[in-house]
């Protein structure tokens, strides 16, 4: 499911958009190393070809629904629904999007948070990819895909720009300390619905529960 | 791109599927023609006119920023609320009707003399669109017009832009 394994180990726009990514210390808290795709918006060509690479991935799939986590999944999802010609789907914090929602509640390392989608967005038995801009422990994600297949889409995979390696091999050894949370990772992987194209970090795993708590 | 002038025949298809009465964008979004016709509209403004930086106003702004910068080869450039840019920002307050509120910028991103865009879904009072201009112009930038899919005119928002270009897809 990482950039190695899928095959595109070798794609020459791997490197300059990996090296576009920065990492800011100690955000939000002491501790956290932040994965920052800020600076990859501000390379056109690596932005780019972030955004060809899923593109090339999943035009030709039948996918009709490109649903992107907020907020920074909404900076991805929308130009490669463009390019595939797909709807995009806003995934949002509660009381963001107006008209009638459905919520999906998720696991934080402290508390929960949710997602929710508009009623009416999808269709049954629509092909949906899931965007957004890191994976960690897959909290969010799997809420993502709880949610769409709540309204009978069938999702066929999920996309994100950087995966935190560290979380893949935490949870294949099940430490204590990322307990049930990582089985959402590990069911992911498992279950092939998974991709994280580019980046591959070897960083602290709950990096995802602060960005994703504060993320709005 | 307004009623009083001839309408590019598009426009009509995109306003259709946009709930007015909520102000919601995501109809549009999911009508793939229509979503793609109200890019190309910017994009065909703004292409070949020397803008590197297009500038978009979290959260709504991200949906429609990114494939215009994409499509005129500019850079894209989040404008948050506090706290969620990690690394050196730039702060700009400013009032709503009850209260205050608050957007940040990279400190870095954008240089001094680049062309910039501000995107975003909607202009209602212009508050949001002033604090961005002046994150932008506080870097040295040239705002060269916002652009938003919707305006409320009734708010007179454009009032506040202090003579600023604005371009609104609808009315």
């Amino acid at each position: 499911m990482f950039a190695a394994e899928n095959g595109l180990k070798s794609d020459p726009r791997l490197q300059g958009i990996s090296e576009a990514i920065r990492v800011v210390p100690h955000f939000p808290k002491q501790g956290i190393m932040f994965q920052d795709i800020t600076t990859l918006l501000l390379d056109h060509k690596a932005f780019k070809d972030t955004v060809d690479i899923f593109v090339d991935r999943y035009r030709g799939m039948s996918v009709s629904v490109v649903a992107g986590v907020e907020a920074r999944g909404f900076v991805f999802g929308p130009a490669i629904a463009l390019a595939i010609g797909a709807k995009f789907v806003p995934l949002r914090k509660p009381r963001k999007l107006p008209g009638e929602v459905i919520s999906e509640a998720y696991e934080l390392e402290y508390g929960t948070d949710c997602l929710e989608i508009h009623v009416g967005a999808v269709q049954p038995g629509e092909r949906a990819i899931v965007i957004d801009d890191l994976v960690a422990t897959g909290g969010t994600l799997s809420a993502a895909i709880r949610l769409l297949e709540r309204v009978g889409a069938e999702v066929i995979e999920c996309a994100c720009v950087i995966g935190v390696r560290e979380v893949k091999v935490m949870a294949e050894e099940l430490l204590d300390s990322v307990g049930s949370m990582a089985s959402h990772f590990i069911s992911l992987w498992s279950h092939a619905k998974l991709i994280i194209v580019v980046k591959v970090c070897e960083n602290d795993y709950a990096q995802a529960d602060f960005a994703e708590k504060d993320d709005t | 791109m307004s009623a009083y002038r001839d309408e590019d025949p598009r426009i009509h298809d995109i306003k259709t599927r946009i709930r007015i009465m909520f102000q919601d964008i995501t109809t549009l979004l999911l009508n793939p023609k229509a979503f793609k016709d109200t890019i190309d509209l910017f994009v065909e403004r703004y292409k070949g006119k020397n803008i590197s930086v297009v500038a978009g106003i979290e959260a709504r702004g991200f949906i429609f920023g990114p494939p215009i910068a994409l499509a005129i080869g500019a850079k894209f450039v989040p404008l948050r609320k506090p706290r969620k840019l990690p690394g050196e920002v730039i702060s700009e307050k400013y009032i709503l009707e009850y209260g205050r509120d608050c957007l940040e910028m990279h400190v870095g991103a954008v240089k001094s003399g680049e062309r910039a865009l501000v995107v975003d879904d909607l202009i209602a009072t212009g508050g949001t669109l002033c604090a961005a201009m002046n994150l932008l112009e506080r870097a040295g930038a040239e705002v060269v017009e916002c652009a938003c899919v919707i305006e409320l005119p009734d708010l007179k928002g454009r009032e506040r832009l202090n003579g600023k270009p604005f371009q609104a897809t609808m009315p």
